[in-house]
Formats: C-alpha cells, structure tokens, sequence
C-alpha cells in the first residue's frame, strides 16, 4: 500500500473523528479539538482501520501527522 | 425516559461510540464518576433521570474503596425506589474468585442486591483481549476500544426492560412444578424436594418464586390435589413457600380453566397480564384453549424451570412502587371483601356495614408517581385511557386550568391507599372531567358514585361534564356504570362521548352509604 493511500485514509480520519481539515503539517493543538483527547481519539481510529498496535511510547509521543503517517507505513 | 450512565474510568468518546446510546435512548454519558454521586443525591438531577448507569471497573487497587462508595448510597437507593439503578461490573482478571465472591458478598449482607430497583451485574465471558494495559495507563480506559460496544449492549437491554410490563399475577401447578413426583402416589416423605440433586432444583425453583414474591408479584395456585395435603406437605418438608404466599389459592380436582377463570374474576385482572405455569402439556393447552389470552409456561424438563424465570423479561422488575408492595395485603383485603359480600348479599346496608371512607387528595411530590400509575396502568375503569409521561402530567398539573385530584380509601378491613386519579377541565362555568381512572380492586361498591358526588360538590355552581372514549379495553364497567340515571348523554362523536352529570336522587343518597 502507498504513501498516498495512507495520506487519504489519515485525512477521512481526521474528517471523521474530529471534523477537521488537516494537512500534511498539521501538528497537535493547530486544532481547538485536536487536543490530547482528540489525539488519542485519532490514535485509536488508526489502529482500528490499519489494524496496527501502537505501543506506550509511540502513544505518548505522537503528536503530528507526519508523525502517525510514519509509523503506520513502517507497521504496515 | 431519560438516563445518566457514567463509569469509574474513562468512558472514551471515540468513534462516536456513544451517539446511538445519547441520541436514541434519551442518554447523558458522562465520564466523571463523582457526578454519579452527585446525581443521585441532588434532587434535581434525580427528577431528571428514569435510570442511573454504572460501570465499574474493579481491580485490587480500588475495589474495596469502591465498594464503600456504593454501599454509602444504599439509603438513596431505598428512598428513590422508583428510580432504577444498574451497576455494572468489570473485574480485571487478575482479580480472583474469592475477592469478586467478597464483593458480592459485602452486597448481599447489605440487602442491596435483593432489591428490585437496584440490579448487579457482572460483564462476564470476558478474555484476556479485552482489557489493554496501554489504555489503562494513558486513557485511563483499562479495555480496547471495541469493549463500549460490549457495554452498549448491557445498557440497551436493561433499557428495554424497563418498558417491559411486568406480570401481576403467576399461577403454579404443584406436582412436578414445586416439587418432584405426584404427591398422592408416592405421599408426602418421597416427593423430591430439597436433599438430592434433583430436590435442590425444585427447592431453587421456590426460592426463585419466594423473590419475586417479594418484588410485588402475586404468586396463586391451580392444582389438582388434596389442599389439605399439599399444605400438610409443604409444612412438613419445610418448603421455602407456604399456604401464606399464595393468594386465593385452588387445590381442588375442578378443571384448571375454570379455577384460573374464576381467580381472574376475583382479582380483576387481565389474561394477558396472567403467566400459569405447569409441567403438563395437556393442561397447558386445555388453559389456553378456554383463555386465549394467558400466558403459559410449560416446565418439561426441571433443570430448566430456574432458567425459564430468568429469562423471560416479563418477570423482571427494575422499579417498585410503594403501592406494589401493598399490593398482596390489598388484595387479600379485597377476596375477604368479596367472600363477605356473598355471604350477606348485595344491600347497601352492607356497603353501610363496611365503614368505608372516601377523601379528595391534592397531589404531592410523594403521590405523584402513584398518579402517574393509576392513568398508565388502569384500563377497565379508564374513561380516557390517556396515557402519561412524567413531563406531560408534570404540565397538566402547572397549568391554572385543569386541576388533578387523588381519592383514597379506607374500610373495615383495611387501608387500600390511593384508588383513583382525575382531571379537571375549568372552561368557564363548565367543567369538564377529562381523565377519571379508578383502579379495578375497588369498583363496584359505590366507591365510583361516591367519587362522583364529590367532584359534582366541589363547586355548586358550575355544571360538571364527564368524558368518555371508548375502547375495547374499557367497554364493560364503564359503559354500565354510565347507565345510572345522573348521567345523561350530552354529546357523541365517533367513539367519544360526553355526559352531563346531574344531581339526582340516585346520586345524593350514596352519600348516605360512606
């Protein structure tokens, strides 16, 4: 599967969960609802649709979309 | 109806987990567990909310803090009893049996959990999958995400419980039902009840009965026995239910129909509202065939019969209402009435000798709920067969033009508490009785002119109407109660009709009867 394939679904995330418009530099807080409770919403929406796990640590630390994009290609 | 559901951990609003639950069923869900403590001990909160929804995550670290909370809540849950409360529990897995059997335990000495309107459950069926460490620690939601959707499941069913009627009255066979074996052949020693493994069955099948007696069911019995020996039997083998917990009980060798007919009568209730239980296929459908609308459960196989309580909604109770624990005594005041009626035949010097005592009531904050019932449940004596929310009769009530009066009763034998609920349309100086419910137990005894008397003399002045809608729930007692001669036919449309209410003769010498 792709990079871009990956960008699209993250969007629709976004979309979904928080009903914003985010780009591919978007970070945390750019967002009134992208706070630490939307990230985590965010967080386990990708782990449901990709079927990944992310451990503790990269839970705590991500914090961006360019971050989350590039942990699910490196998991899938 | 409105809920509140809220848990000890983080309930995660992610994937609009909860919308279904908020939108549909009327829900608030709210993550701060200290607002469930809140909620149920601030008057506001709990005039707002039908159910109170807990879940309760309980691992080694809180369980015992837990428990304290909730048991610290026990007198609220006993004062607001028409209110329904359901905990949920979820205990980690490394948690073991005996401290979850302590839990229960710590519950059951406190009477908790024998109370109808306060149900415990646990989640049970669950793997190691279905709790993540991860969550617990970041989100402070010690499962996976797709956990809420087991938890939504939970709520759903209890909520549709609570829409459930439940039934009024059970009717029991004896042999093979309450116990094993046919009492008259193999006599009172051999019947299987108690000791042996099949005993047991039969005496958990009791006790199972004995509690729902507690929750306001009637419990009666139709059987084809010797009575003398089936409560020679139940003595001597210490039966968990005796003679005392059934009500106008029929131990004769009449066909059961006709005894369950007869009992119907006697209470006034409904069929539908009806479950006979018996092990004999034959008899079942011999019941069902003479009364069509009966509910019949067939016990075939004794292993099963527990279970089959279980299971049916019907038997489930999540609210009870001081009326209904009432409710036996009432009704044996009510077959002592009767037996006595047919002893010294209908006069009213006999209604005279009752002593019978009728009064307005206004309504209250603590009568409500009972007003609330009587235009819900009542359908014989209904002249609107409205039906009301909490809310809608709440605006009624606020409204300077109608008006919402109670009657009680009292006679020789007893307190029947409140029997009746009305109200009044003020259109200038007509008045128009819109909703009259008088509850079935005390119908025919001049109760229901007495009440009419009452309202007519309220206001000398004023010309009373009274409404009637017809239905076929409601098309014998009323339709010959409004044959009397102070009633006169005003108007008609359709299936609604409107009488003028006069003051004859007829009427004003009831009064003489109270």
């Amino acid at each position: 599967m792709s990079k871009k394939y990956f960008k699209k679904e993250l969007l629709k995330i976004f979309k979904k969960e928080l009903n914003i418009k985010v780009n591919l530099n978007s970070k945390m807080y750019d967002f009134e609802k992208w706070d630490s409770m939307g990230n985590f919403n965010i967080l386990l929406a990708v782990e449901k649709l990709f079927k990944i796990k992310f451990t503790s640590r990269e839970f705590n630390q991500i914090k961006s979309f360019k971050e989350i994009l590039k942990i699910v290609e490196k998991k899938k | 109806m409105k809920h509140f559901i809220t848990s000890n951990f983080n309930l995660m609003h992610s994937n609009n987990a909860w919308d279904t639950i908020k939108k549909k069923y009327n829900s608030l869900v709210d993550h701060n567990f200290n607002y469930y403590f809140f909620a149920i001990k601030n008057k506001e909160y709990l005039k707002k909310y039908d159910s109170f929804h807990v879940f309760l995550y309980l691992d080694e670290s809180n369980l015992v803090e837990t428990r304290k909370k909730i048991l610290f809540l026990k007198n609220e849950f006993k004062k607001n009893s028409n209110k329904s409360y359901f905990l949920y529990l979820i205990f980690d897995p490394s948690e073991n049996i005996d401290s979850r059997n302590s839990f229960y335990k710590s519950f059951s000495k406190l009477n908790i959990s024998s109370r109808t309107n306060v149900s415990i459950e646990t989640i049970n069926n669950l793997n190691k999958k279905f709790f993540n460490l991860r969550n617990k620690t970041i989100l402070s939601f010690p499962f996976e995400i797709d956990a809420i959707s087991k938890f939504k499941v939970n709520i759903i069913k209890n909520l549709s419980y609570l829409n459930i009627k439940p039934y009024k009255l059970i009717i029991l066979d004896c042999d093979n039902t309450l116990w094993g074996g046919v009492l008259d052949e193999r006599g009172i020693k051999n019947i299987d009840y108690g000791e042996d493994e099949i005993g047991k069955i039969f005496k958990e099948f009791q006790s199972q009965l004995l509690i729902l007696k507690k929750k306001g069911f009637l419990l009666s019995l139709s059987s084809k026995n010797n009575s003398e020996k089936v409560w020679e039997a139940m003595r001597k083998r210490n039966m968990v239910l005796s003679k005392k917990d059934f009500i106008l009980p029929k131990v004769n060798w009449y066909e059961k129909y006709q005894n369950i007919k007869s009992t119907l009568k006697e209470l006034n209730l409904r069929a539908e509202d009806v479950v006979f239980i018996d092990d004999n296929f034959i008899e079942i459908k011999k019941v069902k065939e003479f009364i069509k609308k009966i509910n019949v459960i067939h016990l075939n196989e004794p292993f099963d019969s527990v279970k089959k309580l279980k299971t049916d909604l019907r038997f489930q109770k999540n609210k009870v209402l001081k009326e209904d624990k009432k409710k036996l005594h009432q009704y044996k005041i009510k077959s002592k009435f009767d037996s006595e009626k047919q002893k010294q035949g209908i006069s009213k010097e006999f209604f005279k000798s009752l002593r019978q005592k009728t009064k307005f009531i206004k309504i209250n904050k603590s009568n409500f709920s009972r007003a609330l019932q009587i235009f819900n449940k009542t359908n014989q004596f209904n002249f609107s067969l409205n039906r009301y929310t909490e809310s809608k009769l709440k605006k009624i009530i606020s409204n300077k033009n109608y008006k919402l009066m109670l009657f009680d009763l009292k006679d020789k034998f007893g307190d029947h508490g409140i029997i009746s609920s009305c109200i009044f349309e003020k259109k200038k100086n007509k008045i128009f009785i819109t909703d009259f419910a008088v509850s079935c137990r005390v119908i025919s005894r001049y109760v229901e002119d007495y009440m009419i008397y009452l309202i007519i003399n309220q206001n000398k002045g004023s010309k009373y109407y009274i409404n009637f809608k017809k239905s076929n729930l409601n098309n014998t007692l009323i339709p010959n109660f409004l044959k009397k001669n102070f009633f006169r036919l005003n108007k008609k449309f359709k299936k609604e009709q409107e009488y003028e209410i006069i003051k004859s003769k007829e009427l004003t010498d009831v009064k003489k009867i109270f």
